[in-house]
């Protein structure tokens, strides 16, 4: 409760993921996996194993990406309420909410998906690198 | 902090039914309001307007009790956040809604309300709220 974080600090998080969310939304899965570490992690909590590596990583999501377009869905990821926690390893713990605005083609929009997230990313450049993600899909039911 | 991480952090709080750390971000003698349609009854027999710290935190607590039995995430987003300076303080005035997602089931917008908090310098340099309340679209 008692961080005190720079609003610089802050503000670049929020771009980075602004641009991240874009790449996953356009289905651009080879940029959107050079967002991850090298070794990045990627798990949610309706598959047991995380997904490990850029290559796994943007290979899903290529899957997926393709999937929606056959089906002729757009989806959006709507990121908010971002807490940010600088650490003395240099690390930048972040926690987020994520919904996820679907559109048929001609419509209606709708919520898709609530979930909640929780990232590890480490300073590359002026941007960050996801080193490990976790999602919580709400509502999920095995 | 930031007030926008301020207002993050207490609601991540709230949507986790951390009662008692929620609670400890209002004064002890604060006032939490809500402006809801006639009729709206809230968890526990809680009243509208709930005075101190012990009693905004009852009231939470019985909603949480509630909604552990049902299943139901509710999670809340804040945005459109403004604040005023006024002497020592900070009025704040914002829009929230919470997003209610069933087991098994589609999320869908529960409650979007609008908020107006009168907030004092906490101890640590963060903030406390005084004053709260929230109207509802619907009342």
């Amino acid at each position: 409760m008692t961080t005190a974080v720079d609003t610089g600090l802050y503000q670049r998080v929020q771009q980075f993921y602004a641009v991240q969310m874009r790449l996953l939304d356009e289905g651009r899965a080879q940029e959107w996996a050079a967002t991850f570490t090298e070794d990045g992690e990627f798990g949610q909590d309706r598959r047991p194993e995380p997904r490990r590596g850029r290559a796994e990583i943007g290979g899903r999501l290529r899957k997926a990406a393709d999937a929606l377009a056959a089906r002729g869905v757009v989806r959006r990821h709507w990121l908010g309420m971002l807490a940010v926690d600088p650490r003395p390893d240099g690390t930048v713990v972040t926690r987020y909410y994520a919904l996820v605005i679907e559109t048929p083609a001609g419509g209606p929009s709708a919520l898709h998906l609530s979930t909640a997230v929780d990232d590890v990313l480490v300073p590359s450049g002026d941007a960050f690198l996801v080193r490990r993600r976790y999602v919580v899909h709400d509502g999920w039911t095995p | 902090m930031t007030l926008e991480s301020f207002y993050v952090r207490q609601l991540h709080l709230l949507d986790a039914g951390e009662v008692d750390a929620w609670a400890a971000t209002f004064t002890g003698d604060a006032v939490f309001t809500q402006v809801a349609p006639s009729g709206r009854t809230f968890a526990g027999g809680a009243p509208a307007q709930r005075r101190g710290r012990a009693a905004i935190a009852g009231a939470l607590r019985a909603a949480v009790a509630k909604r552990a039995g049902s299943a139901v995430v509710r999670r809340y987003w804040l945005g459109m956040l403004t604040a005023d300076p006024v002497p020592e303080r900070l009025r704040t005035r914002f829009a929230a809604f919470n997003v209610e997602t069933p087991l098994g089931g589609r999320p869908v917008i529960h409650n979007s309300t609008t908020g107006e908090d009168l907030l004092v310098p906490a101890p640590d340099g963060g903030w406390l709220v005084a004053t709260r309340r929230i109207t509802h679209d619907a009342a």
